[in-house]
């Protein structure tokens, strides 16, 4: 789907309402955001949870003003989301929970053996960087996201994130 | 540390063990639809077509919080020393005060130089156009629709003289040829979008043509405006003339990129107004896919074409690089002008009134007699 099919939609939400405009809204990112989240918390359930969270919070904000990037804004709820997720609990937000609970943790999202051992000799490297640099990495180089993306869900320049990145990928080389 | 990237890029293999499936999309979509209270069955929104020309003009009115004509008229009221009254100032044809605002202008170009006119004639200009919007937005009758053609006539008229000035200015050998060049283009371009959003409010055939013919002439003068600036440099370059130069190059090329844009997502937005099933299109002049695309290639053809003006004016070749843009705004015209015409055949279609259904005559028989 185009930017601007995608910006008619957001419009249609916006300013009648329009809930088949939102549907095809969800059909667009609903597995994108879920997979965003589903690597970010313990359970399965909970993703579920808390992708349909930022979707009933994103209706609510849409349908009070024209959103410019709605991609944006999925994401960016699902940031906070997440870390009001571990905040209730009394913790703080890990990288994933592979790195916290382990490999084989029940419940894991991560079964796959395969997956598993690549997951290993990644996440040990990546534990020892700073946290804003796991962050960006992993937006970028797992979840797939452009400079902009990440700029407009970080809330910084797009140049800012080139900077980020630039210092998290050395940080990464002087790790390896 | 590349290694590494490329395993973190792998991990969205592990995606297939968080994907979801259409059973768990359609369970997603069924809760948040009850939160949000979305019933498709009984919701009743406008059609496609209705909220696509809504969007149109939501957009179109982004471009008038910039009301270029009304604050270049409170700077002129002030910098020639005139006292002139605020109602005059936001009059509009048919109103009484308006023929105070007309004289005001005049006397204005009289004692003005050169210069001054070709520049305030652009600015004038925008004043016509902002007119004819603020008349489209009243009552759509007769008298409106006549006062509406009669201020896109008199944009035309005034961005005409604004070229008669710079060419006469650059007959002259004027100093000011170059520096007055730059603000013609830069006034005309800050107006080319409310052109834009007349067309887009006129809802008439007619209108249409008339805007159309009115970008024309804001294009031939445009044209006027680069091929001054082109020569002045040409006779004597400087680091003004070439700075100047390539300010408006950017310039333009920038307001060329804006319109390719803006064509793709208009005939984006005719793909979808032909594929809404409740509107029939029988009758109506409207293109098939196929001559769809055969507007998209040439639009999305541009690319290629800017990159050799863009080359041509990085080898000093100014001339042959406004040239190139030239031939390029001519053509996206052509295509604008067609697209225009499937516009409006959308929009007479979407008007029809619906077919009263024909309910067939009883026949007598000595049955239904009994």
């Amino acid at each position: 789907m185009s930017t601007f099919e995608i910006k008619f939609l957001t419009f249609r939400v916006f300013r009648f309402g329009d809930t088949k405009a939102f549907r095809q809204l969800h059909t667009l990112h609903a597995a994108r955001i879920r997979h965003y989240i589903a690597f970010r918390v313990n359970r399965p359930e909970d993703a579920d949870e808390l992708t349909n969270e930022v979707f009933l919070r994103a209706w609510e904000y849409m349908t009070a003003q024209q959103v410019e990037n709605i991609t944006a804004l999925f994401f960016r709820i699902a940031r906070n989301l997440i870390a009001d997720h571990y905040r209730k609990g009394g913790k703080t937000v890990p990288l994933t929970p592979v790195m916290e609970d382990g490999l084989a943790a029940p419940g894991s999202l991560t079964r796959d053996a395969e997956v598993q051992e690549e997951a290993a000799e990644v996440y040990k490297v990546m534990k020892s960087l700073k946290e804003e640099y796991q962050e960006v990495l992993l937006l970028r180089y797992q979840d797939e996201m452009s400079i902009e993306e990440m700029s407009d869900i970080l809330g910084k320049t797009p140049n800012a994130v080139r900077v980020l990145l630039h210092r998290a990928k050395q940080a990464l080389k002087e790790k390896v | 540390m590349n290694k590494l990237l490329k395993q973190l890029k792998q991990l969205k293999r592990a995606e297939r063990l968080t994907a979801m499936d259409g059973q768990s999309m359609a369970q997603s979509w069924n809760r948040i639809a009850e939160a949000i209270g979305a019933d498709e069955t009984s919701e009743v929104t406008p059609s496609v077509s209705a909220m696509y020309f809504e969007y149109a003009r939501w957009n179109a009115s982004k471009y008038f919080s910039k009301p270029v004509a009304a604050s270049a008229f409170s700077v002129m009221m002030v910098a020639s020393g005139w006292i002139a009254t605020v109602n005059a100032a936001d009059s509009l044809p048919g109103d009484t005060l308006y023929s105070v605002k007309m004289i005001t202008e005049k006397t204005q170009l009289r004692l003005a130089s050169l210069d001054r006119k070709a520049v305030l004639h652009t600015e004038f200009a925008g004043r016509r156009l902002q007119e004819a919007s603020d008349l489209q937005e009243g009552t759509q009758d007769a008298d409106s629709a006549q006062l509406v053609h009669g201020a896109i006539e008199a944009y035309k008229q005034e961005v005409a003289s604004a070229g008669e000035s710079l060419r006469q200015l650059k007959d002259e050998g004027s100093a000011e040829a170059l520096a007055t060049a730059t603000s013609v283009q830069q006034n005309l371009q800050a107006i080319d979008t409310t052109i834009d959003a007349v067309a887009a409010e006129s809802g008439s055939a007619e209108a249409t043509q008339e805007v159309l013919a009115a970008k024309e002439v804001a294009k031939e003068v445009n044209d006027v405006a680069t091929t001054v600036a082109v020569e002045v440099h040409e006779e004597q370059p400087t680091d003004l003339s070439t700075q100047e130069l390539k300010q408006m190059f950017k310039s333009d090329l920038g307001r060329i990129e804006a319109r390719q844009r803006f064509d793709l997502e208009r005939i984006d937005v005719i793909k979808i107004a032909l594929a809404d099933d409740g509107v029939s299109y029988d009758g109506f002049a409207v293109p098939t896919s196929d001559e769809l695309l055969a507007y998209e290639y040439p639009i999305v053809a541009v690319d290629s074409l800017l990159s050799q003006a863009m080359n041509n004016f990085a080898a000093g070749g100014f001339r042959s690089a406004f040239e190139k843009l030239q031939e390029i705004d001519t053509a996206l015209l052509e295509i604008e002008s067609q697209l225009a015409q499937v516009e409006i055949a959308i929009m007479q279609a979407r008007l029809q009134p619906e077919p009263t259904p024909v309910v067939p005559e009883e026949s007598v028989t000595s049955e239904s007699v009994l």
